[in-house]
């Protein structure tokens, strides 16, 4: 379950509940209150005219007006010829209203209109004058009603208006608002019951659009999911859609093809290499137990030894050459830049190998003009020894190798040529793939870990240069690298 | 017994070689495919100890083209231990497998029960009258008393025995106990010969006159 309300999905969902349950809450309330509040302003009018009517009837004249004089006592503020009574309805007759009857009269008079209407009118000594048949039992506390300062006022299911007239008659009218709360309350009702199919309409209506805009999302999510459990081939169907969805979908389709492309180099180098480790290990292995099998000459035992460390030496080169590559593919080779001349790294490098060349009855050649560089002096220095070790290595007896620097128009160039054998034509795309020995190199190879060239290519390539191989069968090799001067 | 070894890291090739020898095996060597095809070829091999990984000629397409001429028993060395490699080794006609780096008596024991089903026998064990062969343990009895005999000796019995009931021409003898580096110009033979009859009695090995030796 709570991974089921974490989802994506029910979010989505819960948020939409409670946007569209606001909105609709506020609109419900606003259309209530606005309801409400026309309601209570008719019903305040008809107070206010029933007032009038109530004073037009029953308060003796000269006793009406709410105009003049303070609230002091009561007096004729107006002679009976020049009375201007307020409000100005006595000029046009009585207001053209009903009033319900006084309190014992015959009720055959009642009007059903009027049920709602009441009134009560005191004279100033507080008698009652009037009472109308409808009034409530329970009345209002007039003391109250005078210190509230507006004129309407809510009781229960009452609304009730009491003025006093400047002569001090109290003139109480009421209205039962039974049926407009009614009204109301069915209003209210009404848009509760709405509010509510709307809200579940959205609610299903935006469930199901979550369900269209997530199933992509599952699709992908699957397919994510069958990859991570190893099925690296497996991509998501991106086929029949244009949306932000297939487009990330494409996004992550093109990383899943990187992904198992890098996973595939990773399988076949560990391959390679498990491979290559294999064959000195075999070595070691039927030498020691061939040694062990039987009684041995001092000398049987020294040359197994000596087979024994020279495929010894030969793993090593190949887990030294094998980290070199791993870091060199972790990116690690890019934090050590300096300006540097690779003359300088070169001369260097190649010293290292007169005796290897000595050995191998090899001259050397050195025509090194300086070039300044930018970049990683150790890591081309091993380019460099590798490149001028495989000419000298896979050289004839007696053979020349040339090595030169040169600066050639905002490069650095590299290059190293040998008298050897040469490499195939078909060898060549593959000479610089991990592991790949070309078919002549196979048989001179020992100790070579046939990692060298893919090395060199690797620390030329993050230094943002290249590396090239000509050569013809019998005529020699000669491999040019190009460095960026930055 | 004589044995054809293709592989192609020397120091793997030379150890190899040795022990198979010191094992009583005749062993030839190949360090490419297209020299170890012709010789697989040219002579009737015992057993071909063919590495997958060959220049020249890689061991699957040496495989597939012997196989044309020759039924020779052939355990194939890979560095590669994966099913597809080991269904297709099968598949292209190796008779056996083995994933680099093996132990030395595995191999040894692998070519032993090569050689025998090769030679149409699946017992380990051969009785011929009051001498027992045990081939698994590469040991001779006579009557219960065990037989000391040099590796060279052994397999000129084994090989009698895997032949018995027929003739053994001296020829054979000499292409299945000698490899190509021993003289076999010289009286080689006749000594194992009458050192295995004065071990196991004269009458072990039948001089076919003309023909070549017998074990009835």
């Amino acid at each position: 379950m709570k991974g089921f309300t974490r989802s994506l999905r029910w979010q989505v969902q819960a948020w939409h509940g409670a946007i569209l349950l606001a909105v609709l809450s506020a609109f419900g309330s606003m259309a209530l209150l606005i309801s409400r509040d026309t309601a209570m302003r008719r019903v305040d009018q008809q107070l206010q005219r029933y007032t009038m009517a109530v004073v037009i009837q029953y308060v003796p004249r000269g006793f009406r007006g709410f105009g003049r004089g303070g609230p002091g006592g009561p007096g004729p503020e107006s002679g009976p010829g020049r009375a201007r009574p307020f409000p100005p309805e006595p000029r046009r007759g009585p207001p053209n209203l009903l009033l319900p009857p006084e309190e014992g009269a015959d009720p055959q008079f009642e009007e059903l209109e009027l049920d709602t209407i009441y009134y009560r009118v005191w004279s100033p000594d507080g008698e009652v004058v009037t009472s109308s048949t409808t009034i409530p039992e329970a009345l209002p506390d007039v003391e109250a009603l005078l210190q509230s300062k507006t004129q309407t006022s809510q009781r229960g299911i009452y609304r009730e208006s009491l003025r006093v007239t400047p002569s001090g008659f109290l003139i109480l009218v009421g209205h039962n608002m039974e049926v407009e709360l009614a009204a109301l309350r069915r209003l209210a009702w009404s848009l509760a019951a709405a509010g509510g199919s709307v809200l579940f309409l959205g609610l299903a209506g935006g469930w199901w659009l979550s369900t269209r805009a997530i199933r992509p999302i599952r699709s992908i999510s699957a397919a994510a999911e069958r990859i991570a459990a190893g099925n690296l081939a497996e991509r998501i169907d991106t086929a029949g859609t244009q949306n932000e969805l297939s487009e990330l979908a494409r996004v992550l389709n093109t990383t899943f093809d990187r992904l198992q492309a890098s996973f595939a180099r990773q399988a076949r180098f560990t391959a390679d290499a498990s491979h290559e480790l294999r064959t000195p290990v075999t070595v070691i292995l039927t030498q020691s137990q061939s040694a062990l099998k039987q009684e041995r000459s001092p000398e049987e035992y020294r040359e197994a030894l000596d087979d024994c460390q020279r495929a010894a030496r030969r793993m090593r080169g190949i887990i030294e050459q094998m980290l070199v590559l791993a870091r060199q593919d972790a990116g690690e080779a890019d934090r050590q830049l300096r300006q540097f001349d690779l003359a300088e790294v070169t001369r260097e490098a190649t010293a290292l190998l007169e005796s290897l060349a000595g050995a191998k009855d090899v001259t050397l050649h050195l025509d090194l003009k300086p070039v300044g560089l930018k970049g990683d002096p150790e890591r081309l220095a091993l380019v460099v020894s590798n490149l001028v070790g495989n000419a000298i290595h896979y050289n004839r007896s007696g053979g020349d190798v040339w090595v030169e620097t040169r600066d050639v128009g905002g490069s650095a160039s590299l290059v190293v040529r040998d008298t050897g054998p040469g490499i195939h034509e078909a060898d060549l795309p593959r000479i610089f793939d991990r592991f790949y020995r070309a078919e002549l190199a196979r048989s001179r190879a020992e100790g070579r870990s046939g990692l060298g060239l893919a090395i060199c290519k690797s620390i030329v390539e993050a230094h943002g240069g290249t590396i090239e191989v000509r050569s013809r069968e019998g005529e020699g090799s000669v491999f040019t690298v190009m460095l960026p001067v930055a | 017994m004589r044995l054809l070894v293709v592989e192609d890291e020397p120091d793997l090739l030379k150890t190899l070689a040795k022990s198979l020898r010191e094992e009583g095996y005749a062993v030839d060597t190949a360090m490419d495919g297209v020299e170890g095809l012709s010789k697989a070829r040219d002579w009737d091999y015992d057993a071909v100890v063919l590495d997958v990984q060959l220049p020249g000629l890689d061991g699957w397409e040496l495989l597939r083209r012997l196989r044309q001429k020759r039924k020779t028993p052939v355990l194939m060395l890979t560095a590669r231990d994966t099913l597809n490699d080991r269904v297709r080794g099968l598949d292209t006609g190796a008779d056996d497998y083995l994933v680099k780096p093996f132990e030395l008596e595995e191999l040894l024991a692998r070519l032993r029960a090569l050689i025998r089903r090769g030679a149409g026998q699946g017992e380990s064990s051969l009785r011929v009258g009051e001498v027992v062969v045990d081939m698994a343990a590469r040991r001779v009895t006579r009557g219960g008393d065990a037989i000391t005999l040099t590796a060279r000796e052994y397999a000129l019995v084994e090989f009698m025995v895997l032949h018995r009931g027929k003739v053994v021409t001296r020829t054979m003898l000499y292409e299945h106990l000698f490899d190509e580096d021993d003289n076999t110009l010289s009286n080689l033979l006749d000594v194992h010969v009458s050192n295995v009859r004065k071990k196991l009695g004269h009458d072990f090995i039948t001089t076919r006159r003309g023909h070549g030796y017998s074990i009835e």
